[in-house]
């Protein structure tokens, strides 16, 4: 029997009849947006499946429409709070295509800067504030202690420090752009303004705290890794997929994109579990007629997949630890060494998406070190940052790697510019089928007898914060609900109820 | 609002910080946001401006070094229209995971200022009262109507701390 996109056996409800049961959690708390996991129990009281519920709609695009194009950096990095580079730097590679111009070399490089700080903090807030409570408190511990107060208790340090590494990427954010959030400073055709020599010097004064708490950060979860989590890497989310994302020239980890795609200068790749290439060298433009979307009658949030494969054998994972599998190396020094290390614990391509939370340290370094390379390049100051130009192309596609994974926009302009029609494929959504896979993985091994242990409800939800979901912070009003348990008969009757909170 | 005892000013440091959040593109939602925008462009002496989409992590550190905050947020039914004290008491129930994430509380951020560098600000709170929530720029009535009320407000605030300082 084949597997739905959202991991249950058959990919029809399971909740249909009366020997069923539905255990849900209403919203799953620390990660980005509002959402909700259901448990569905066959008739035996085992799961069948688990599913990750968006109950938020997204509607920036059709808000988009009838906008000007140069306009849509500024407008999509206020989808979201958390990483609103990565939106305005998709949009203003869109933007580019449009005027069909080639940026100047130091405006890529200014650019390349703003989306390794993005990284950077974005990483930061997911180890050291959202997930690592879980794993220096224990999964058992009081819901109420185990946060970011919990962890103040635990390890006063270690809080600071992730609000340092966040502080670093958000100062060079401020430096290159003038503002920590939504920076109108990365515009189609380059940047606005280039970088001091004072600027400069101020973000090479702020590398060597950074590559500090970098390296205690993994020492810290490699310890953990090698004495406390080890069912962790085999039950949460361990399973073959394909991985997804930019790679640069030679193969070399990327997160902005090469220039021209192809495979000799980089592009996007598909890599198995058994290290075998499905596809590679390309190119973002084509996006549609590799990707397709599956659609779920109780999500919001689409089901993408590799439309040859289909939607079982095609489905992906993005992010961190997709850009490790799917790299030849990093290119640089300290987080070539980490790599290693991590195919050494994981092998050559990591199936166990409890590994995301390495990848993130281990990309934290990466981006330290091409900071540094970059800050020092000689033209890094360099005036020539923007070319102008008008409307040449009605159409295009750009892309990036966001801290979650790959980010596509695409546009279609008419001939004043205007938006007429706008499709964004987000990090989050491509994870989708990976996140159901992983919460019905946690849910079969944990769940027994219909016990409602915390301690279940903590795996489930800390699978999920595997991926660092970003589901559109599109309001911060909304959203301030308890932990909500449910267990729900199948004639929808409510069995049993839990708060949290 | 008296200054705080023992509280040494760090040169350079603006004395009073302004918290306005919010999403600008979430119709009335924004409102904090964009006042936080329009004060910042008034450039007043001795206050410090932020404006975000919703409270991170990293707000407690400027809070940390300053007397004074004030947060101006929307708020969805709620009514009058006032500067209001906001206290954390650490007796108070835990407000849960849910609220410890990717946006907290200000009286989180007010805790964690305290706990973490060693020095909480006093604080206030205003919240605008709004009534639309869609995706979209522009105000409801209502909130436009509050708008010049609240500028007023913080701007009051800002020169009475200024002048006891």
């Amino acid at each position: 029997m084949a597997d739905s996109p959202d991991g249950t056996r058959d990919g029809t409800p399971t909740a249909t009849n009366a020997s069923h049961r539905t255990i849900t959690i209403d919203p799953v708390t620390r990660i980005e947006g509002h959402a909700k996991i259901s448990i569905h129990l066959d008739g035996t009281g085992a799961v069948e499946t688990a599913r990750f519920h968006v109950v938020e709609f997204r509607g920036f695009e059709r808000f988009c429409e009838g906008r000007h194009f140069p306009e849509m950096a500024a407008i999509t990095a206020r989808i979201c709070g958390i990483c609103p580079v990565s939106h305005l730097l998709a949009a203003a590679k869109t933007g580019d295509k449009l005027l069909a111009v080639t940026i100047p070399p130091t405006a890529e490089k200014l650019r390349r800067l703003m989306n390794l700080a993005q990284i950077i903090q974005s990483h930061a807030l997911s180890f050291f504030h959202l997930s690592s409570p879980d794993f220096l408190l224990g999964w058992d511990s009081d819901p109420a202690k185990r946060n970011l107060f919990g962890l103040m208790a635990a390890d006063p340090d270690l809080a600071r420090s992730g609000i340092r590494l966040r502080q670093f990427g958000q100062s060079v954010i401020e430096v290159l752009g003038g503002r920590k959030i939504h920076p109108a400073w990365v515009v189609p055709g380059g940047v606005r303004s280039p970088l001091s020599p004072a600027g400069r010097d101020q973000l090479l004064a702020g590398l060597p705290e950074a590559f500090a708490i970098a390296q205690r950060g993994l020492a810290l979860f490699k310890q953990l890794l090698d004495t406390k989590l080890a069912e962790e890497l085999e039950v949460f989310g361990n399973f073959p997929s394909l991985f997804m994302g930019l790679v640069g020239a030679d193969g070399h980890w990327e997160h902005y994109g090469t220039p021209d795609g192809g495979s000799a200068a980089g592009g996007l790749r598909i890599m198995a579990s058994d290290g075998s290439l499905v596809a590679d060298g390309l190119r973002e433009d084509d996006y549609a007629s590799f990707i397709a979307e599956a659609v779920e009658p109780w999500s919001y949030l689409k089901f993408p997949y590799i439309t040859a494969l289909g939607p079982m054998a095609g489905r992906y994972r993005v992010g961190p630890l997709a850009r490790l599998n799917i790299c030849k190396s990093i290119g640089t020094e300290r987080s070539d060494r980490e790599l290693l290390e991590l195919r050494q614990r994981g092998g050559p391509v990591v199936t166990a998406s409890f590994l995301y939370h390495l990848a993130r340290l281990i990309e934290i370094l990466a981006c330290l070190e091409q900071m540094e390379q970059l800050l020092a390049s000689p033209d890094i100051c360099d005036a020539h940052v923007r070319v102008r130009a008008s409307l040449k192309a009605h159409e295009a596609v750009g892309v990036s790697e966001a801290p979650r994974g790959t980010l596509f926009h695409h546009y279609r302009v008419d001939g004043d510019g205007l938006i007429e029609k706008v499709n964004l494929i987000i990090a989050t959504g491509q994870n989708n089928s990976a996140m159901n896979r992983t919460i019905t993985q946690i849910a079969r091994h944990y769940l027994s007898n219909g016990n409602l242990s915390e301690a279940l409800l903590n795996r489930v939800e800390a699978g999920i914060r595997c991926f660092d979901p970003c589901l559109s912070c599109s309001t911060h009003a909304a959203g301030q609900m308890p932990l909500q348990v449910q267990l729900i008969g199948a004639d929808g009757g409510l069995l049993q109820e839990r708060f949290r909170g | 609002m008296k200054p705080i005892p023992g509280m040494k000013r760090v040169a350079g440091i603006k004395p009073l910080l302004l918290i306005g959040y919010g999403n600008p593109l979430r119709q009335d939602d924004g409102l904090g946001w964009h006042i936080a925008m329009a004060i910042e462009a008034l450039d007043l002496p001795g206050l410090q401006v932020l404006a975000a989409q919703q409270l991170t992590q990293e707000l407690a550190a400027p809070m940390a070094l300053a007397e004074a905050v004030v947060f101006v947020d929307a708020a969805y039914g709620i009514a009058p229209l006032a500067l209001k004290p906001l206290h954390h008491n650490p007796q108070a129930p835990d407000p849960g995971p849910q609220t410890w994430s990717h946006q907290l509380t200000p009286q989180a951020l007010l805790m964690l200022a305290g706990e973490l560098y060693g020095h909480q600000p006093a604080a206030l709170q205003l919240l605008v009262p709004a009534q639309w929530d869609g995706h979209g720029e522009g105000f409801s009535p209502c909130a436009a109507a509050a708008l010049p009320t609240a500028m007023a407000l913080v701007v009051g605030w800002a020169g009475e701390e200024s002048r006891r300082a």
